[in-house]
This record gives structure tokens, C-alpha cells and sequence, in this order.
């Protein structure tokens, strides 16, 4: 599915002395079969930016269109196309951030349902489809029947992942779903995305604040700034604008900013940069 | 949701009614609420909005502001305004179908419309001009003197700064638990009563199994920072009465026997415009 | 000499399993929710530490390995089961001295949200010391003093929940400052900030440990943060697995990973070099010291 955002804005508190825009003059394409990375600091809008991309927001002005139809009509919405809104939630999964604060079932599988069974699935697809999410995340059968609030910290980060895995989505957005784990956690969750996607040719769209997290896995970034899109290319393009990214809270990874201080240029990962250093030092 | 709600919140400013100790504005709110019930007529509503106009010109509270805070009540004066004013009995001056309109239905739709509002604008000024803090500080200096009946007066007070604290907080949380389950399809707008309310399973839980961890967390970061309770605290601003406070409550006392003063005069030497 | 000190202490949180025990809660109070893990299962074993006085030490560990657990033993706000901690001399069983204990081993949580009690900044940082009991003209002063030492004076007068993540952090920090501590641990408190709110905390908290010589014992995720430390507890399963210096820790290799950590980019690829045959030292762990290794290579 490709998403397509055409002057999009958004503001909250309109009319108000508390009018603040979360987003402005908005244009992108995303999805199709890319590993896309938002970064940005607290409060630059990649939030409100992700939640209009699932239809939780709607934007103030301009048009989003999923392959070519948009949802939002003038004036109120009727029955049918409140149905395709949700549906619509649901063909672009959003997990926020510390998703495991929305587990609210006595059991994992019953939680993981959740999802197919508002899309009015019956009660073997429910099953069927929770129990294929609850093992892509690597969740083991034997968490299943118990409650999900009695499991380890990471093991609830994942079931709430396969929650909104099993409902299909044809993109996924991600908030920061590594916040607060474990660098072990972190990679095992990462991996764990990337395989999903190669797999399934699911659109990935993840917000990261970090950027060796978003060097190593994405194939294109955006950058946003106090509601803007800054800067909005391929890894390495994005990259290699290191002033842009360090004026707006944000910087290169280490290993990159290291390359560039021995003229190296631009490198994404540690091997990478490794190679170019063999390269030049190899033979010393 | 509860962002539109300005009645009632906090106006920076620093003017002399917020410079004043809140125990003088609690009692100021105790005396204005009753000389507005004490006053029964139209130069006692005179006196009482020539005090009123001059506590806000006070406050330097935009007079825009308060009466915006004021929308949300209007439905109740007009409520209030049509019941007095089609169904009052008396001296029947028109009259149809069930209504009917009479002087007395009249005078008491004007002043009970005008109690109301009077009310709710004296009372907001108090908390236009007070902070929460300030104002539970008050609350828990007033209650002190029952210490001596176990009341627990420093809890209360404790309780309300908290939950003034976190309304915002937990109405955040509201907001980000509705929005992850609408993202997983949820549909909380179809269905009956009952299935609207089974419907909300999915954010009552998780919000208070989050309203509990945050309870938890925040009790042993009070602990940790050596809180053990009521007694033996100091404050770092402390009540204390200024000249000020004392000129208000000479003046509040002198108002509250002026109205009841009116009150007398007018019921005994004239009869026009009692209600 | 020696500021804090463990002796093999283990910890088990209490089990409420059948009605007896049940009556024991209500002696024991204010212990935290059970994690399941943890269950029957000891917390923490046998744990035997030391920290000295102006040190910056960090510990780090995978979630649930008992990191934090370990921290609540630092100010009394759990004790031992089995062993003792020692701050400036004073076990922290000995109740009547719990105040003193809490005041100088201060703690800033995680989450912002959940620390912050006042809703005015300069009323929350005074909260400690309104309950120490300290007189109003003091806690005035020392309010100021600890908001300008995190930076956050402009803000004294404004509510938290208008304060980006990482100054509520500092004004968490400020509300323990203003007790005047020898210590204060920092439990995972830059886990929920962004690039930015992180660097602001970290750099406050290391100006702290080198102008006041406060001892700083950080619980942390970021390996990056871990760089300067003067000395580096790992903890897994409840026990310490390794401890020494940031190099010494680095140096170990792929074993760091067995226990859940990651390397420091820097530090990964300086070990990346040296094993596609490169000499570059085992201990370099800063960007500048491998750019000197480089150049030493040259020169050669």
C-alpha cells in the first residue's frame, strides 16, 4: 500500500490562545516495501504525524490518500465509511509507544484476539491469525494461556506487538518499540521486525531516537523539526547531513560522526566503517 | 475533553486578591455565597454587583475569561430561568397549554438566574487566583484546629494536590489508551448501552492497572525523599497573615453585616422588590 | 574509604500465598508488586559491593537481573532479607536512622511523571525538605541554589507538566539536591528521554560528581553513558557477573553479550579492527583514542 500525504497539516487547540501546529505543509509517500525511520526530538510532530497516517488524527488541511483513495470526506461520516475508517486502522498498524500499557485480557491469546475479532473475524480466524502474530514476535505457546500481566516486561512488549500483527497490517508503524529495554532486548525486537518484514513484504515505518538503531535498519529516514519534515532521503543521504541533524537535537551515529573526523565521509555501521578504515589502514 | 474546561483554573497574575492568604479567600467565598443568599432584592443586588465588578477589576482576570469559564453553566441558568419563569404560580399575567407566566414567576427567574451566576463567578474567582497548592495549604490550615478530633486534615489536603496533579496526567493516559485500541479496530461509537459499555473494558483496565503503577512509583519517590506523613513538616512558604489579609477580613465581616443590615432594613420598611 | 557498603546481601520479595502471610503484608508495607520471575526465587544474591565517596559508578544488567531492586537497598527503601548494607557507617536496618540515610543517598526514578509530587517546580524540589523539617528561610535558599545547580532557575515558578522530559528529570534531580546528598542513584532515569533530554541529565549529573564530589551510581541501558564511569557493576540473574573499570568490562569480548550488553560503537569497532588484524590496543574505548591508535599506525 502506498500512503500519500499532500500538503497535510495539522493543529491542535485551533482557535484557541494554546493553538500549536504539530505538523505543517506535510508531503510524503510511504509505504510500499520500505523500512522507513522517523526521527526527530520530543515534540516535533512525528507523533501526530504517525497518527494521521492510521486515520487516528485528521489533519487540518490537505489530503492523504491510501493507493489513490482518501477517507476523509467533507462533513460527517456515515456508517459505512466509519467501517472503512477502522478498517482502515487496521490495514496501517500502529503499535505506540510502551505498547504493553494496553494489554487489558485475562490471557495472552484472548489479548492478541482482540484485534481480528474487531474486524469481525470468526472465532477459529481470530485464533488462527493471534497465534501466527504471538509467533512472530518469538512469543512461545506455553505464555498463551497466561495472563498478561504477570509476564516479564519484554515478553508483554511483544504480545502487545502481535497484537497489532494480527490484524494483518499491509504497513506497520512502530513508536519507539524498543524504548526501555535491554540492548539484548533491543536487537532481538529489531531482528525480529526486520525478518517480519523481508518475509511478509510488510511496509515498516519506525520513530527511533536512536540513530545507530536507524542506521542499521531503515532504508530511508525523515527527519522532522518543530512540525516540519527537515530532511527526507536515503540513510546515507540523510546521514550525511550531520550539522542539520546535530542543530535539531539529534547527530549522526558514533561510528559515523568518528569517520567523518578521520575524512573517511559517511559510513552507517560498525563494519562499514571498519572496511573503509581496512581500506586506507589495511596496508600500513 | 477536560482541556476545554477553563472554570475553575489557575489565572496567573499578581494582583492583590492573588497576593492574599487563602484562608481569607476561603472565608471571603463563605461570606460573598451567603450575602448572596441573604440579599433578597434589587438594591441589595445593586451593592452586591458593585462588589462583585470591583472584586474582579481587583483579580485583573480578564472579565472575557471568566465569562467564558462561564459556558459551561449557562444551560443550567436557562434551565433554572424556564422553570421560574413558565411555571411559578401567583398573579397569572398570560398563559398557555401548561405555561404561565406570572410577576412573581418573573422576579424569581431574574434573581435566581442571577444568585447562580453570582455564585459560580465569586467562587471561580477564588480558584482564578489562588493555586491548587496555595489553596490546599489554606484548606489544611483551616482544618488544623481538628486536628484535635483526629481529622486528618494534612492528608486531605495531600490527596487534593495529588489528584490535582495527575488529572492531567491520567487524562493523557485516557486519551493514549483510546487511541491504541481504536488502532486495533475497537468501535466505541455503535451498539446499545450495554455494549458500549462493555466496550470500555478495553481502557478501564488498562488505565487502572497504570493509575495503580503510578500510585506505587510515586509512593516510593515520596518515601525516598524522607515523607512520612503529616506532622513535623515545614513549608517553604509558609501562611502568614499580612497587613492586607487583616484589612480584608475586617472588610469582609463589615460587608456580611451590611447585607444582613439591607436585609432587615428592607424587609421591614419596604415591600417593593422582595422576592 | 569506602561510602556504601554491601555484604553479601540477598533479597527475596515476599510471597502472599495463603492468609498467613497475607497478615504479614500488612506488616511489611510498601514493598512493590511481585514480579512473577521473582517469585519463591531470590532477587538478589548474595551481593557484596563497595562504593567510595565522589565516585561515578555504574551498573548495568538486562531488565528483570535485578538492577533495581539492588537500588532500593541503597536508601532503606527495601532491606536485606540476608546481609547488610552499610551507608557512611550506618546500617540501613537501624530504623531511627532511616531519615539521615534517605537524605544522603538520593534517588531520581525513571519516570518523570511518577516522581514529581508538587505542581509548581520550586514547590516540588522543596518537598524533601519541607518533610526533613527545615526551616522555611533555609528551604527558600536552598531551593534557588539546587534549581540553578541543574540549570532550571527560569522555570522555578512553572508547572511540571509544561517541562519537556528531560527538565523534569533535572528538576528531579534539583528535589534531591536540595537535601544536600552525598549520593544520588539514577535508576534508569534517562530510559523514557530523547537524544537530547538524555545528554541534559547526563551532563548535569557528571557536573555534579566532579564540582560537588557527589557520588553518582547510575542504572542504565545506554552503553555510551557507561563510558566514563569510574568503576562498572553487571549484574545478571541477581548476582554481580563482572565488575572493573569501562575498559576492563569492554575488553571482554563477546562474554558481554551472554549477559545482555552491547558494545559501545566506538569500543566495537576498534575490537572489529583488531580482529581483521589491525593493532589497535584492547583498551581503547573513546573516539579520540582511536583516532591516535590509527595515527600510531601510520607513523609506524
Amino acid at each position: 500500500m502506498i500512503i500519500k500525504l499532500e500538503d497535510v497539516n495539522y493543529i491542535y487547540n485551533p482557535g484557541t490562545v494554546e493553538e500549536v501546529t504539530a505538523v505543517s505543509d506535510a508531503n510524503l509517500e510511504l509505504g510500499g516495501d520500505s523500512f522507513t525511520a522517523i526521527i526527530g526530538s520530543t515534540g516535533s510532530g512525528k507523533s501526530t504525524l504517525i497518527q494521521m497516517l492510521n486515520g487516528l488524527l485528521e489533519p487540518a488541511s490537505g489530503q492523504i490518500t491510501y493507493d489513490g483513495v482518501p477517507i476523509y470526506k467533507k462533513g460527517k461520516l456515515n456508517k459505512e465509511e466509519k467501517k472503512a475508517l477502522r478498517q482502515l486502522r487496521c490495514r496501517v498498524g500502529l503499535v505506540f509507544q510502551y505498547p504493553e500499557y494496553q494489554l487489558f485480557e485475562e490471557t495472552v491469546l484472548k489479548d492478541v484476539c482482540y484485534g481480528p475479532k474487531n474486524l469481525g473475524f470468526s472465532k477459529e480466524e481470530q485464533e488462527e491469525k493471534a497465534r501466527a502474530a504471538l509467533a512472530a514476535v518469538g512469543a512461545s505457546e506455553e505464555l498463551f494461556e497466561k495472563s498478561p500481566f504477570e509476564i516479564s516486561g519484554g515478553e508483554k512488549r511483544r504480545v502487545a506487538i502481535a497484537g497489532v500483527l494480527a490484524m494483518e497490517p499491509e504497513v506497520l508503524i512502530l513508536d519507539e518499540p524498543t524504548a526501555g529495554l535491554d540492548p539484548l532486548g533491543k536487537s532481538q525486537l529489531l531482528e525480529l521486525l526486520k525478518k517480519y518484514h523481508e518475509e511478509k513484504h510488510v511496509a515498516i515505518i519506525l520513530v527511533s531516537h536512536s540513530m545507530e538503531e536507524v542506521a542499521q535498519y531503515a532504508d530511508r529516514v525523515i527527519a522532522m523539526s518543530k512540525s516540519k519534515i527537515v530532511l527526507d532521503g536515503s540513510t546515507e543521504d540523510v546521514f550525511a547531513h550531520r550539522a542539520e541533524l546535530e542543530e535539531i537535537g539529534l547527530g549522526v551515529p558514533e561510528v559515523c560522526a568518528f569517520t567523518q573526523s578521520i575524512g573517511l565521509g559517511d559510513v552507517l555501521t560498525v563494519e562499514e566503517a571498519a572496511e573503509k578504515i581496512m581500506q586506507v589502514y589495511g596496508n600500513v | 475533553m477536560f482541556k476545554d474546561i477553563t472554570i475553575g483554573q489557575y489565572y496567573p497574575s499578581n494582583s492583590i486578591l492573588h497576593r492574599l492568604d487563602p484562608r481569607v479567600k476561603l472565608f471571603g467565598v463563605v461570606v460573598y455565597i451567603a450575602a448572596v443568599f441573604i440579599i433578597n432584592n434589587l438594591i441589595g443586588f445593586i451593592f452586591l454587583t458593585i462588589a462583585i465588578a470591583l472584586l474582579i477589576g481587583m483579580s485583573k482576570v480578564p472579565l472575557k475569561h471568566i465569562l467564558k469559564g462561564l459556558r459551561f453553566v449557562w444551560f443550567l441558568v436557562a434551565l433554572a430561568i424556564f422553570f421560574n419563569l413558565f411555571f411559578s404560580d401567583g398573579t397569572i399575567i398570560w398563559r398557555w397549554w401548561i405555561f404561565h407566566m406570572s410577576y412573581e414567576g418573573i422576579y424569581r427567574a431574574v434573581f435566581f438566574a442571577v444568585r447562580l451566576i453570582y455564585v459560580i463567578v465569586g467562587a471561580s474567582l477564588l480558584t482564578y487566583t489562588t493555586t491548587p497548592t496555595t489553596l490546599t495549604n489554606g484548606l489544611e490550615k483551616v482544618f488544623k484546629p481538628l486536628d484535635a478530633i483526629h481529622f486528618p486534615g494534612h492528608e486531605i489536603a495531600m490527596m487534593m494536590s495529588i489528584a490535582l496533579r495527575f488529572i492531567p496526567i491520567l487524562t493523557e493516559e485516557i486519551n493514549k489508551i483510546t487511541k491504541a485500541q481504536l488502532a486495533r479496530g475497537a468501535d466505541f461509537d455503535t451498539g446499545g448501552l450495554i455494549l458500549k459499555a462493555r466496550g470500555m473494558i478495553p481502557i478501564m483496565v488498562p488505565l487502572f492497572v497504570s493509575a495503580f503503577r503510578r500510585a506505587t512509583e510515586l509512593a516510593t519517590a515520596m518515601e525516598a525523599r524522607c515523607y512520612s506523613g503529616g506532622p513535623n513538616r515545614t513549608k517553604m512558604f509558609p501562611l502568614k497573615y499580612e497587613k492586607r489579609d487583616k484589612i480584608a477580613y475586617i472588610i469582609l465581616v463589615l460587608y456580611l453585616l451590611a447585607a444582613i443590615g439591607l436585609r432587615i432594613a428592607m424587609d421591614h420598611f419596604l415591600t417593593w422588590g422582595a422576592v | 574509604m569506602s561510602f556504601i557498603k554491601a555484604e553479601k546481601i540477598s533479597y527475596s520479595y515476599p510471597v502472599f500465598e495463603d492468609t498467613d502471610e497475607f497478615e504479614n503484608k500488612k506488616k511489611t508495607e510498601d514493598k512493590p508488586a511481585v514480579d512473577p520471575k521473582a517469585r519463591g526465587e531470590k532477587a538478589l544474591k548474595e551481593i557484596t559491593l563497595e562504593v567510595k565517596q565522589g565516585q561515578f559508578l555504574c551498573i548495568l544488567g538486562r531488565n528483570g537481573s535485578g538492577k533495581s531492586t539492588f537500588a532500593k537497598h541503597l536508601n532503606a527503601l527495601l532491606l536485606p532479607t540476608e546481609g547488610t548494607v552499610w551507608v557512611d557507617d550506618i546500617d540501613t536496618k537501624s530504623e531511627e536512622q532511616v531519615w539521615t540515610i534517605r537524605k544522603s543517598v538520593g534517588m531520581v526514578f525513571q519516570n518523570p511523571d511518577n516522581q514529581i509530587i508538587g505542581s509548581i517546580v520550586d514547590e516540588d524540589v522543596a518537598f524533601g525538605l519541607e518533610n526533613l523539617a527545615v526551616p522555611s528561610e533555609q528551604i527558600q535558599k536552598d531551593v534557588t541554589s539546587a534549581l540553578e545547580g541543574v540549570g532550571m532557575s527560569d522555570y522555578a515558578k512553572y508547572s511540571p507538566n509544561k517541562l519537556s522530559g528531560g527538565q523534569k528529570q533535572r528538576v528531579a534531580v534539583a528535589g534531591v539536591l536540595a537535601m544536600a546528598p552525598k549520593c544520588i542513584v539514577l535508576d534508569e532515569s534517562t530510559a523514557m528521554l530523547d537524544p537530547r533530554g538524555r545528554r541534559e541529565v547526563m551532563e548535569t549529573v557528571k557536573r555534579l560528581n566532579k564540582e560537588m564530589g557527589i557520588t553518582i551510581i547510575s542504572i542504565t541501558h545506554f552503553m555510551e553513558e557507561t563510558l566514563d564511569a569510574d568503576y562498572i557493576y553487571v549484574m545478571h540473574k541477581g548476582k554481580i557477573a563482572l565488575q572493573g573499570t569501562p575498559k576492563e568490562i569492554f575488553s571482554r569480548g563477546t562474554e558481554l553479550y551472554t549477559l545482555g550488553l552491547w558494545f559501545p560503537q566506538i569500543y566495537h569497532l576498534a575490537y572489529v579492527l583488531r580482529q581483521k588484524g589491525l593493532d589497535i590496543p584492547e583498551d581503547v574505548i573513546h573516539a579520540d583514542e582511536l583516532k591516535q591508535a590509527l595515527e600510531n599506525l601510520k607513523k609506524k
